[in-house]
């Protein structure tokens, strides 16, 4: 039988990659519903306040200031470990990464738990408090991505102009430098992203910005209109940033290099004297960032685990957070599979768009999804409402572009001639997906998985909201403790999330190729 | 069983014609892949698609195992329509083998899963057939391997393998020995022509390799700018080219200016036999193997030597400043650039057209 000949090659692809994106735009939709509902004057004479300008304020300054201090250690370190001889940089690049793998509201309990030891107030928090914690445990996306991006570099123009009299730090200034400018950007840009969207850190070290004012006014104040006016702001500063994002991604195109030759390692840069200073600001950057939450956990692990019933709740909480955590990871890399899918084979303005858009809705802060996802359980799902789906969509729509992405990578594994030598061999199209595509891309697929069920364990805001009343997770029971000051009951959470939290941090550290064996 | 029979009826041609396409054309958005291409296989025939790249010759494989749609023209199989303007019969139940260019075996299956990947699962002749096609391709005994255990010209026999193996009508084999380094690719060129001629196989294979498509193929069509501009046997091809075009495309030429009287044409290198229908002037193409040295003949200026091993490569200019290029078979000695030489045409000219 001869049949019709069809518009699109792979309608079921499309159709799952339209579903995934519709599920993945629930909240940020909602919210614009909620906006619309209410009526742009009374947001307008919710967010024009002198309270509002100030907050506005201090969530700028807090972004600004972390996203400076981020570049300047991350630019620094990654240059020292990279490119020059200081002692001990193979280990510091490492260690440097590993700050990374402790969640920012860990991060700020840990400081908070041990701050008597040299504050004779015993207390922690306010401003300088949250930019130093959340400098110190973001510095490592610049880092990690100006690392790799020098690992990466060419030496050909840095020869070049040796070759034509620059010294070695007119190259570093005049070449090096600029050519890693788009890692450095999207690196920092990045840390913005995460600092504004934070809501544990800023909570925990009592810090007034939009996240937690958001949190506050709907879940203290129960003042619904005031939280949706809140954080429809704080969207706006989001796809502000994002924006930026692009455009600075966009810039990168420029350096991009010509052919696919391996790039020659440079010759590390002699720092003579420098050298031992070098390394101290390695190793107290590494000291101060892993050695408080350590001496932290050291001192109150013990205390934490032999409280009575201790080891009871902490075994409740773990098993709800990797049942809900399970539930949105499978969801999200169900509905990854055919947006990955069709984003990777189908190079189409509607492809790339969608793949995008998903990609807005990840960058919006947790508590947003949160917030939004509560209004739409009440009033258009209510069924859902209180339940553990609920909390797995908004998972789904956090977390859907890391599997999105994993599945696309994978994709490049099975190349399309794999599923023509299968239907040359008499299989259907979607039997040559079923019995070729998808087993080949399964290892991919799988840490794709594991990415978004670790990522979810850690999630705070979305998850305090969203949680079916009675149900305690790891991160929720930390956060609970710790707003009590019982740093002894939260020590065990604490350990456990950065134990897990450790795992795909490694993979990145060493996986990044910017510390490879081969440089000598 | 996997695959369902062909459709009967609409029933095209004799039945030695393994493939026929009629006037097929096919665009892409701004360019025009396939400008009505006719060509026709007999059964048992291996068929190489030369060309430069551009010239359409993937795109008409493509087509012809159904993974592009024609935009007209038509395509039928052993006398089956598998392809008309609107409509198209899926890859799946065309019945023609692949041998892509990397091979694209699948890397999660053992190399006996790969070569019983289109056989029916429950066959109780699978796994006699299996090992009937590994031995056909020399690999008998690596049934357990997986494809990354394999070197290149390893995987390549394996996916000819596994297109023989379910016995299609056709296999199309596209740039299979490109990956290959060079004392590979010609021990697999004559394995591959043994085993499709030992299975009666009829065969197409795509190729911008004159010397391969002039080794390997039965019978040859160029072509050009989505076009197949001439279909011949190698030599037929290579001695008899349709035009100027082909005759470079397949190796080196010159033209030779002259007189015409008494049907020669009067060259400053001697006269050369050629047809009637020409005006005074005309202009005959010689390859370099026509050009021998000879001390009686014309003399030349050698302006250049090329050495390669087997043969020599000699760069001339005729005393009317007209360059040729001779071939000279292995000999202990050479002429040296700057030195004149005596030169002679022997044979047809190529070509000869008026002016």
């Amino acid at each position: 039988m001869l049949e019709r000949v069809r518009a699109v090659r792979r309608p079921e692809l499309l159709v799952g990659a339209l579903l995934a994106a519709a599920v993945a735009l629930i909240p940020a939709v909602y919210l614009v519903v909620r906006v619309a509902e209410a009526g742009l004057p009374r947001i307008l004479a919710e967010v024009t306040t002198p309270r509002v300008a100030a907050m506005a304020g201090r969530t700028l300054a807090l972004v600004g200031l972390v996203w400076l201090g981020s570049t300047i250690f991350g630019v620094t370190a990654a240059l020292l470990t990279t490119r020059t001889d200081a002692p001990g940089r193979r280990v510091f690049g490492v260690l440097l990464a590993l700050p990374l793998a402790v969640p920012s509201y860990v991060a700020a309990y840990t400081w908070a738990a041990v701050a008597d030891l040299w504050e004779p107030s015993g207390r922690f928090d306010g401003f300088w408090a949250a930019v130093l914690v959340l400098t110190l445990y973001s510095y490592p996306y610049v880092y990690l991505t100006v690392a790799s991006a020098l690992a990466g570099q060419d030496q050909g123009p840095a020869e070049v102009a040796r070759s034509l009299g620059e010294g070695e730090w007119g190259v570093l200034r005049r070449v090096t430098l600029p050519g890693v400018l788009p890692a450095m950007a999207s690196g920092g840009l990045l840390v913005a992203l995460y600092t504004l969207s934070d809501f544990g850190a800023v909570s925990i070290l009592r810090v007034d910005t939009f996240t937690r004012a958001v949190f506050t006014a709907f879940s203290v104040g129960f003042d619904r209109t005031g939280a949706v006016a809140l954080a429809s702001v704080l969207a706006v500063f989001a796809l502000a940033i994002i924006v930026v994002e692009r455009l600075a991604r966009g810039a990168e195109k420029r350096y991009a290099r010509v052919g696919s030759g391996g790039p020659r390692r440079p010759r590390p840069l002699g720092l003579g004297w420098g050298r031992l200073p070098a390394a101290a600001f390695l190793g107290l950057v590494a000291a101060v960032a892993l050695g408080v939450p350590l001496a932290s956990l050291l001192r109150w692990f013990l205390a934490g685990v032999s409280r009575p019933g201790s080891i009871g709740e902490v075994v409740a909480a773990m098993g709800a957070s990797l049942g809900v955590s399970l539930l949105g990871a499978v969801l999200t890399v169900a509905l990854a599979i055919p947006l990955g899918l069709y984003a990777a084979r189908v190079r189409t303005p509607l492809a790339l768009g969608l793949e995008r858009l998903v990609f807005v809705t990840h960058s919006l802060p947790g508590v947003i999804i949160g917030l939004s996802l509560v209004f739409f359980g009440i009033n258009v799902a209510y069924a859902l409402y209180q339940s553990v789906w609920l909390l797995a969509l908004a998972y789904v729509t956090l977390f859907l572009p890391l599997a999105s992405a994993a599945v696309a990578n994978a994709a490049r594994q099975a190349p399309p001639s794999l599923e023509e030598a299968a239907e040359s061999l008499g299989l259907t199209p979607f039997a040559a997906l079923l019995r070729v595509t998808l087993p080949v891309m399964l290892p991919g697929i799988g840490a794709g998985a594991a990415l978004v069920f670790l990522t979810a364990m850690k999630e705070l805001p979305a998850t305090l909201l969203l949680r079916p009343t009675g149900m305690d997770t790891l991160a929720t029971r930390l956060w609970t403790y710790t707003s009590v000051e019982a740093y002894a009951a939260a020590a065990p959470y604490a350990a456990i999330l950065i134990a897990l939290a450790a795992v795909p941090t490694w993979f990145l550290a060493t996986g990044s190729g910017a510390f490879g064996r081969d440089d000598s | 069983m996997t695959r369902a029979p062909l459709p009967t009826g609409s029933t095209t041609g004799s039945m030695t014609t393994a493939l026929q396409v009629r006037g097929v054309r096919k665009s892409f958005p701004g360019v025009q892949a396939l400008d009505s291409v006719d060509l026709d296989v007999r059964a048992g025939e291996l068929v190489a698609l030369l060309g430069p790249s551009g010239c359409g010759k993937t795109t008409l494989l493509r087509s012809v195992a159904g993974f592009e749609r024609i935009d007209s023209g038509r395509i039928a199989l052993n006398g089956h329509v598998v392809a008309l303007e609107g409509l198209h019969l899926p890859t799946h139940r065309r019945e023609v083998g692949i041998v892509p260019q990397e091979g694209a075996l699948f890397p999660h299956l053992s190399v006996a899963e790969n070569v019983g990947f289109g056989l029916a699962r429950r066959s109780p002749a699978r796994a006699a057939r299996i090992e009937e096609f590994l031995e056909l391709v020399g690999l008998a005994g690596y049934g357990r391997r997986m494809p990354h255990e394999l070197s290149g010209g390893q995987q390549q026999r394996v996916a000819l393998a596994r297109a023989l193996a379910p016995g299609p009508a056709l296999v199309l084999l596209d740039e299979p020995f490109s990956a290959l380094d060079a004392g590979l690719r010609t021990e697999l060129r004559a394995d591959v022509r043994r085993v499709l001629h030992e299975q009666n196989m009829t065969a197409l294979l795509v190729t911008h390799d004159q010397s391969e498509a002039l080794s390997v193929a039965d019978r040859i069509a160029v072509m050009s700018s989505g076009r197949v501009v001439q279909t011949a046997s190698p030599l037929e091809l290579y001695s008899h080219p349709a035009d100027p075009w082909v005759a470079t495309f397949l190796g080196e030429a010159w033209w030779l200016p002259g007189r015409v009287e008494g049907g020669q044409l009067r060259t400053s290198i001697g006269p050369l036999p050629v047809g009637g229908g020409l005006g005074p002037r005309a202009r005959a193409l010689v390859r370099p193997e026509q050009v021998v040295l000879a001390s009686d003949g014309t003399p030349a200026l050698v302006t250049d030597v090329a050495f390669h091993g087997h043969d020599a490569l000699l760069g001339l200019r005729l005393a009317d400043g007209t360059p040729l290029q001779c071939r000279l078979a292995h000999s202990t000695t050479l002429p040296r650039e700057g030195e004149n030489v005596g030169v002679r045409v022997t044979g047809e000219p190529l070509l000869v057209e008026a002016g």
